[in-house]
C-alpha cells in the first residue's frame, strides 16, 4: 500500500506538470493581448510595449516557462495582472466560500440521491420508482443556470423566505439554495446509478443465498446490497467533490457566491495568465488528491480490494 | 473612453441639456435631503484596482471618485469644468501652453496631511513612470506635456513640464496648445495622491487608496464588498451618506431580483440596464416612471478596413454607407438610442443635430443607391460581391441579435456577411492589427467630453499608423483631414474650433467613408424608491454625493423578515 501511494504521489507531480504546461501554452494560444486589457483599449503602442516588460511578457515562451514553474516549486505562483495582488492568496482568500458550497453541493447529492436510488430499486416499476426517475430526469436535464434563477424567484421573491443570492459570510440560509441547485443534478445521477447497481446486485447469487438463509429484506438491503453498490458512487463522490472544490462557476455567478471559480473565469476574460494558471493548478491539485483518495477509501469499502 | 460592447454600454454618457427629450425622469430628487445612511450597490466583478494611476474602466473610477479629487472636476451635472482643488481655473499662457494652477488653501488628505503641489507634481510623475506601468505611461493625452517624452525614455528623472512654484501654485507647460487638456487633467488618472501612504502600502497601494474625497476606503474584501465610510477630512460639502457598500459578483439577474424586492438600492450604476431586466422594469407600472434616461456620448459603427478588398475601394465603401438599417439596430436596443449619421455623439460640443449629408431615409437607408454604387464599382450578377467576415464582439444575446440584422440588411443588396463573434479580448487583438480585418462593428465611448476624443484615437493617422493594438480599426488616414483635427487641437477660439471639427466630420462622412456610423446609446438606470437625489451624471455616470437615503436600509435577509420590505415601490 506505501508503494501504492508513493507511486500515485509521484504520477500526481507528474499530472500537475503536464496541466501546468498544457495551461501555460492553451493560455498564450488564446487570440489577446494581456497588456493591452490590463492598460485599457487606449493606451498607447509605446505604453502597451512598456507594461509587456514590466510583465515580463516580452521574454521567450519557454523561459517565461521556466521561470514559472521554478517559482511554483517555491510556491510563489506570480502576480495577479487584473488585481495586483499575489495569486496564492488570492485563491486561498476565495478557497473556503468554495469548499463551503462544494460540501454542501455533495451532502445534497447525498441526502437525496441515496434513499431515492434505493427506494427506486427495492420496488422498481412501482408508482415511486416511476415518480423518482421522472424526477431524475427532469433534474439532470435542468441547465443550472436556469435552475438557480427559478429557485431564486421562487423562494426569494415568491415566497419570499430565502435570501437572493449572496455569501452572507457563509451562513446556511445562504448557502441553502446553492447547494440545492449544485447538488440536485449529481443526486438525480446519484439516483440512477445506485438503482442501476442495486438491481443488479440484488439478482446476484450472494444475494439469493441471504434470502434463502431467512435474513429479512432491511438485513439483506443494509448488509449485502448496499455496501456492494456503494462503490459506484464513491467512485464519483471523489470526482464531484474535486469538481466542486476546484470551483463551480456557474452557481457561483449566479448566487454572488465568491468563489474561485468565478475568480477563474473573470481571469480568462482579462488573460490574467497568472491567475488562471494557479487556479487550474490548484484545482487540478484537488482533483488528483481527490481521485487518489478515493482509490485508497476503496481498500476500506472492498476488502477484496487489494493495492500493491 | 474605449472601445466596447454592448454588453458593456458602460456610462460616461451625456449633457442635461437633453435628458427632457427622453421622455423618463432625469432624477430621483424627492423632498427634503436628509444626512445618514448606508447606499448599497454592486458590481458583477470585483474591481481590478483603486489606484488612480492604474484604472481605466468605469468601475474602478466609479469608486476612485469617492475617494480622490483632482484640481478640476465638472459642475453638478453638466459638461462644464470647474475648480475642485484647484482655487480658481487656471491662468492660461497667451499661447496656450501654460496652465498656472493655485491649490485651494485647507485641502486634506484623509490621513490627515494638507495638500501641497509638490503632491500634485509627484501624482502626475507616477501616474507617467514607465515603472507604475499604467495606461498613461508614455504617451496618450499627458505626451504633450514638456518633458514627459524624456521621462518616458529615462533621459530625464522627472517631468520637467510640472513646474512647483510654491507650496500652493503648480505650473504645466506644454510642447503644443491642447484646448482638451483641462478636460485630460480632470480625469481620474489626475488625482492627487499622497506620497508617504504608497510607500507605507508598497506595491499594494492599489487596496490601500487614501486620497481628499467624501468618502475613504474602510474595507474591501475581495470578490465580496467594498465599504466606503463618509470622510471627516473632507473639504468639500459633506456627502449625505454615511456610508456607501458596494457587493461583488452580483450578476445582473440576481441584482434586478434583489431590487425588486428591496435587497439592494442601485445595481451596478455604471452599466445601463440589460435588455431583459429593461423589458421588464417598463413593463411593471410600479417601475417604469422610476428609470432614468440619458444619451451616452458614444457611436456605434462598422469600420471598414481601406488597405483591404474590397474596401478599398471608396465606391463599395459608399455603397456600404446606403444599406444598414440603423433604425432596425435601435429596436432591438429597446428604443434606446438615436440614429447617428456622424462621427460624433449627441451632446459633445460641436454636435450637429440631424445631421445627415447622405439623404439617407428615417432607417438611415437608401437600397438603390447602394445598388447602383455596387455596380459603378463592378460588382453585379456576373461578378457578385465576395461575401464578408463581419466581426464583433460577442458579449451578450443584444450582440449576436444586432450583428444578425445587419447581415439582413446586406442581403438586401446581395452581398452575403458571415457573422464571425468573438471575445472582447480577441475582437481587440484581431481588429487593432492592420490588414487582418476587413469589416467591424464597433463602439466608441468617450474619454471626456470634447470633440478630439472622437478623432485622435479613433480616426487620426497616427492612430492608423500601428503595426498592433491601433484604435483606428478602418486604418484610414486622410492627411487633409488631420491637418485639421491637428488644427482644431490648439485653437483657442472654442467656435472656429468647432467648426473645424465639423469639417473633419464631413470629410470622413462624405469623402472618404471608412465608417458607417449607426447610432449612439441611451443609458438607463434605476434606483430603489428609498433613494433620492440619484441622476446619471454626463461624464461619470455615478455621483454620490448627490444621493440621500430614506426609510429602512436594504437587507440581505427575506423580505419577509424585513420591516421595511415591500416587492413594489
Amino acid at each position: 500500500m506505501t508503494v501504492y501511494i508513493i507511486r500515485r504521489l509521484a504520477w500526481m507531480v507528474l499530472v500537475l506538470f503536464g496541466v501546468a504546461a498544457i495551461t501555460f501554452v492553451i493560455a498564450f494560444l488564446v487570440p489577446g493581448d494581456p497588456a493591452r486589457l490590463y492598460a485599457g483599449t487606449n493606451a498607447s503602442p509605446a505604453a502597451i510595449k512598456i507594461i509587456h516588460h514590466q510583465l515580463g511578457l516580452d521574454r521567450p515562451l519557454w523561459t517565461q516557462f521556466g521561470d514559472y514553474m521554478w517559482r511554483v516549486l517555491h510556491l510563489d505562483f506570480g502576480f495577479s495582472y487584473r488585481y495586483q495582488t499575489p495569486v496564492l492568496p488570492a485563491i486561498l482568500q476565495r478557497f473556503p466560500a468554495t469548499a463551503e458550497l462544494a460540501l454542501g453541493g455533495v451532502f445534497v447529492e447525498l441526502i437525496i440521491g441515496l434513499p431515492i436510488g434505493i427506494l427506486s430499486a427495492i420496488r422498481p416499476g412501482s408508482f415511486w420508482d416511476r415518480a423518482t426517475m421522472v424526477f431524475t430526469f427532469v433534474a439532470l436535464a435542468a441547465p443550472p443556470f436556469w435552475l438557480g434563477l427559478l429557485l431564486l424567484f421562487l423562494f426569494g421573491v415568491l415566497l419570499p423566505v430565502l435570501p437572493i443570492g449572496g455569501y452572507g459570510g457563509g451562513a446556511p440560509q445562504f448557502l441553502l439554495l446553492p447547494a440545492l441547485t449544485l447538488g440536485l443534478g449529481g443526486a438525480a445521477y446519484y439516483a440512477r446509478l445506485l438503482r442501476a447497481s442495486l438491481l443488479d446486485i440484488l439478482k446476484s447469487d450472494y444475494v439469493r443465498t441471504a434470502w434463502a438463509k431467512g435474513l429479512t429484506e432491511r438485513q439483506v438491503i443494509q448488509k449485502h446490497a448496499i455496501p456492494n453498490a456503494l462503490t459506484v458512487i464513491v467512485s464519483q463522490l471523489g470526482m464531484d467533490l474535486g469538481y466542486f472544490l476546484a470551483g463551480v462557476v456557474v452557481i457561483e455567478s449566479v448566487f454572488a457566491w465568491p468563489g474561485i471559480g468565478k475568480q477563474a473565469v473573470d481571469a480568462i476574460f482579462t488573460l490574467d495568465i497568472p491567475l488562471v494558471m494557479g487556479t487550474v493548478l490548484f484545482g487540478a491539485l484537488l482533483i488528483v488528491t481527490a481521485n487518489v483518495v478515493v482509490d485508497i477509501s476503496y481498500t476500506f469499502l472492498d476488502p477484496r480490494v487489494r493495492y500493491s | 473612453m474605449k472601445r466596447l460592447h454592448n454588453a458593456a454600454m458602460a456610462v460616461l454618457g451625456v449633457g442635461a441639456i437633453v435628458l427632457s427629450a427622453c421622455g423618463n425622469a432625469a432624477t430621483t430628487t424627492e423632498g427634503q435631503p436628509v444626512s445618514g445612511g448606508t447606499l448599497l450597490t454592486s458590481f458583477k466583478d470585483d474591481l481590478k484596482t483603486l489606484d488612480p494611476a492604474i484604472g481605466y474602466d468605469t468601475d474602478s473610477w466609479l469608486i476612485e471618485r469617492a475617494i480622490y479629487n483632482g484640481l478640476l472636476d465638472y459642475k453638478g451635472f453638466t459638461t462644464q469644468l470647474q475648480p475642485d482643488i484647484a482655487a480658481a481655473m487656471p491662468v492660461v499662457s497667451p499661447d496656450g501652453k501654460t496652465y498656472t494652477f493655485k491649490l485651494r488653501q485647507g485641502v486634506k488628505f484623509s490621513n490627515g496631511r494638507t495638500v501641497t503641489a509638490d503632491d500634485f507634481k509627484y501624482s502626475w510623475e507616477r501616474m507617467l513612470d514607465p515603472k507604475t506601468a499604467g495606461p498613461m505611461t508614455s504617451g496618450p493625452f499627458w505626451g504633450s506635456v514638456h518633458g514627459a517624452q524624456d521621462f518616458f525614455n529615462g533621459a530625464a528623472t522627472s517631468v520637467s513640464g510640472f513646474k512647483v512654484i510654491d507650496a500652493s501654485t503648480i505650473e504645466i507647460d506644454l510642447d503644443t496648445p491642447n484646448q482638451s487638456f483641462l478636460n485630460i487633467i480632470a480625469m481620474p488618472f489626475g488625482f492627487v495622491i499622497p506620497k508617504e501612504a504608497v510607500a507605507a502600502a508598497g506595491s499594494d497601494y492599489a487596496h490601500k487608496p487614501v486620497g481628499t474625497g467624501p468618502f475613504v476606503l474602510d474595507k474591501w474584501t475581495p470578490g465580496q464588498l467594498i465599504v466606503l465610510k463618509k470622510n471627516p477630512n473632507y473639504f468639500g460639502t459633506k456627502p449625505y451618506l454615511d456610508e456607501l457598500d458596494a457587493q461583488i459578483g452580483v450578476t445582473p439577474e440576481v441584482g434586478y431580483l434583489r431590487l425588486q424586492n428591496n435587497q439592494i438600492d442601485i445595481v451596478q450604476p455604471d452599466v445601463t440596464i440589460p435588455s431583459a431586466q429593461y423589458i421588464q422594469l417598463s413593463a411593471n407600472p410600479s417601475w417604469k416612471n422610476r428609470i432614468l434616461k440619458s444619451p451616452n456620448v458614444d457611436i456605434w459603427y462598422l469600420a471598414m478596413n481601406a488597405n483591404m478588398k474590397p474596401f478599398d475601394n471608396k465606391l463599395v465603401r459608399q455603397a456600404f454607407n446606403y444599406t444598414v438599417n440603423k433604425a432596425n439596430q435601435i429596436k432591438i436596443l429597446n428604443g434606446r438610442g438615436v440614429v447617428n449619421n456622424g462621427i460624433q455623439a449627441p451632446a459633445m460640443p460641436g454636435y450637429v443635430p440631424n445631421y445627415n449629408p447622405l439623404g439617407l431615409d428615417a432607417n438611415g437607408q437608401n437600397i438603390q443607391k447602394a445598388k447602383d454604387l455596387l455596380k459603378q464599382a463592378g460588382y453585379d450578377a456576373s461578378h457578385p460581391f465576395p461575401a464578408q467576415d463581419l466581426v464583433y464582439a460577442k458579449a451578450s444575446a443584444d450582440s449576436d441579435r444586432l450583428a444578425a440584422s445587419i447581415q439582413q440588411d446586406f442581403q438586401q443588396v446581395g452581398i452575403t456577411l458571415n457573422l464571425k463573434g468573438l471575445a472582447f479580448n480577441a475582437f481587440l487583438d484581431i481588429t487593432g492589427k492592420p490588414n487582418a480585418t476587413a469589416l467591424s462593428y464597433n463602439g466608441w465611448f468617450q474619454d471626456f467630453p470634447d470633440p478630439s476624443d472622437f478623432i485622435d484615437p479613433i480616426l487620426s493617422c497616427a492612430a492608423a499608423n500601428v503595426t498592433a493594438n491601433g484604435g483606428n480599426v478602418a486604418f484610414f488616414c486622410d492627411q487633409a483631414a488631420d491637418k485639421l483635427a491637428d488644427q482644431a487641437r490648439g485653437d483657442t477660439n472654442s467656435a472656429e474650433r468647432l467648426k473645424l471639427y465639423q469639417q473633419f466630420q464631413d470629410i470622413i462622412v462624405t469623402q472618404d467613408f471608412p465608417w458607417v456610423p449607426m447610432y449612439s446609446t441611451v443609458q438607463t438606470a434605476v434606483a430603489a424608491p428609498r433613494v433620492h437625489g440619484f441622476q446619471i451624471h454626463p461624464v461619470w455616470l455615478f455621483v454620490a454625493t448627490s444621493i440621500w437615503v430614506t426609510g429602512g436600509a436594504p437587507s440581505l435577509a427575506p423580505a419577509s423578515a424585513s420591516a421595511s420590505a415591500s416587492a413594489s415601490p
